[in-house]
């Protein structure tokens, strides 16, 4: 079994507890505010103007609602006082999850691996960081 | 409103309880019965169906990765590969609705071939328990791709490693692609590339693949994201209940006939394809 890595259990330890962790604390922070937002209590978009336009497709939407098209992510972080952009950081903390997990082992893992995992990183930073550029 | 929340939580519901005894991700039934039935447009459709693609692969993955079955040193090199093409394929899908007229139309028939696609694989792969010990390839052995578990059923610690990484890297390209394209988690075609081209168990398969989603539609999601394309309002309600759902699925799992639950979904991806098809063939003018 020339090809096993014995030693792989703490960094598959680490990687597990880190996405834990923050799967929970996204969720809880999705639908506390969620509710809230679907409660109605200090929205920054008008749900029935929503409900009028989620019928075009993203762009003509942004159009219709806000009368721009959304770009990068100010669209819900300059409203982070209204219920939808709080929840909408609970999914952004659930789409930031496996980048922090992937972090979290960066100083447990050695050799062609963490070369594969630090371009691995570099890729999902850009992900989330192209829309700004 | 309201209505359309109350809806949209019984339907992920639903999803939520019989995708998983049925063998598929909440994603795969959710975007294709949603373009077909409900009034959102398939952008938000799609954002929609990562997130919960994306939430519920979270929720399970780390257990998996604990006890042994996902390891995720197999995960990286593929995720090198496929994050880039899921990228691209969420760029795609939300280029072609957004600058043809008819481009939600096109994307309806594609969704629809793909699950008649996605329907031969489930009616035709047969997923094998423990697959036979493969040659490993000097590329694949540079990676040293492999990994042990305590299987209860056995009683003993399974060993195994992973082959044909080469073919699997293609494979997964084109299932990241499609992921981010269409909005679905893939676990459909992640296991058996796992567990027919790679050689790994068939649990580990699984277990994997739920790691793979993790990494691949978080990384297509902010594509989504950025363009406004996920939406609270469709979301909060989708991924409550889906949440829900695949809880009540994992309890009713003990008893439920998974054949009878497996035939079901098949019946509904079939159903959902002719419809996405023959809408998107009405709304291009041929019907």
């Amino acid at each position: 079994m020339g090809g096993l890595k014995k030693g792989d259990a703490p960094i598959n330890i680490t990687f597990a507890r880190t996405m834990n962790v923050c799967t929970w604390a996204g969720l809880i922070i999705l639908f506390v505010f969620g509710i809230l937002y679907l409660s109605g209590i200090n929205t920054a978009y008008d749900a029935s103007l929503i409900m009028r336009n989620w019928d075009k497709p993203v762009s003509q939407f942004w159009l219709s609602v806000k009368g721009r098209e959304a770009q990068r992510y100010a669209w819900f972080l300059s409203h982070l006082r209204a219920m939808d952009s709080l929840a909408m950081s609970g999914i952004v903390l659930l789409s930031l999850t496996p980048l922090i997990a992937l972090l979290s082992i960066v100083g447990r893992i050695k050799g062609l691996h963490l070369i594969l995992l630090l371009i691995l990183i570099v890729e999902f930073l850009f992900s989330v960081f192209w829309p700004l550029f | 409103m309201l209505q359309w929340i109350v809806i949209l939580f019984f339907f992920t519901l639903a999803i939520g309880v019989i995708a998983p005894i049925g063998g598929v991700g909440g994603g795969v039934l959710f975007v294709p019965l949603a373009t077909a039935f409900f009034p959102f447009n398939v952008d938000f459709i799609r954002g929609a169906g990562l997130i919960m693609a994306l939430t519920s692969s979270l929720s399970s993955a780390p257990l998996f990765i604990e006890r042994g079955l996902a390891n995720i040193r197999i995960v990286i090199p593929i995720a090198l590969v496929s994050i880039v093409t899921s990228i691209c394929g969420s760029l795609v899908g939300l280029w072609l609705t957004n600058n043809f007229p008819e481009g939600d139309s096109y994307f309806s028939i594609c969704l629809g071939i793909l699950l008649i696609f996605i329907f031969i694989v489930m009616l035709s792969s047969k997923g094998i328990e423990f697959p036979y010990e493969r040659h490993i390839d000097p590329f694949t052995a540079k990676f040293g791709l492999g990994g042990e578990w305590f299987e209860p059923s056995l009683d003993r610690t399974v060993t195994y490693r992973a082959a044909n990484l080469p073919y699997a890297l293609l494979s997964f390209a084109a299932v990241g692609f499609i992921a981010g394209m269409f909005g679905l988690g893939a676990g459909w075609a992640n296991v058996p590339v796992f567990n027919l081209v790679m050689g790994m168990p068939i649990r580990v398969a699984a277990a994997t693949s739920m790691v793979l989603i993790t990494v691949n539609d978080a990384a297509a999601s902010w594509v989504y994201i950025a363009r406004g394309a996920v939406l609270p309002l469709i979301c909060v309600p989708s991924v409550l209940g889906i949440s829900i759902g695949a809880r009540i699925g994992a309890r009713t799992a003990v008893r439920a006939k998974p054949l009878i639950i497996k035939y079901l979904v098949m019946a509904i991806l079939l159903f959902a394809a002719l419809i996405d098809i023959f809408k998107g063939i009405r709304g291009i003018g041929l019907l």
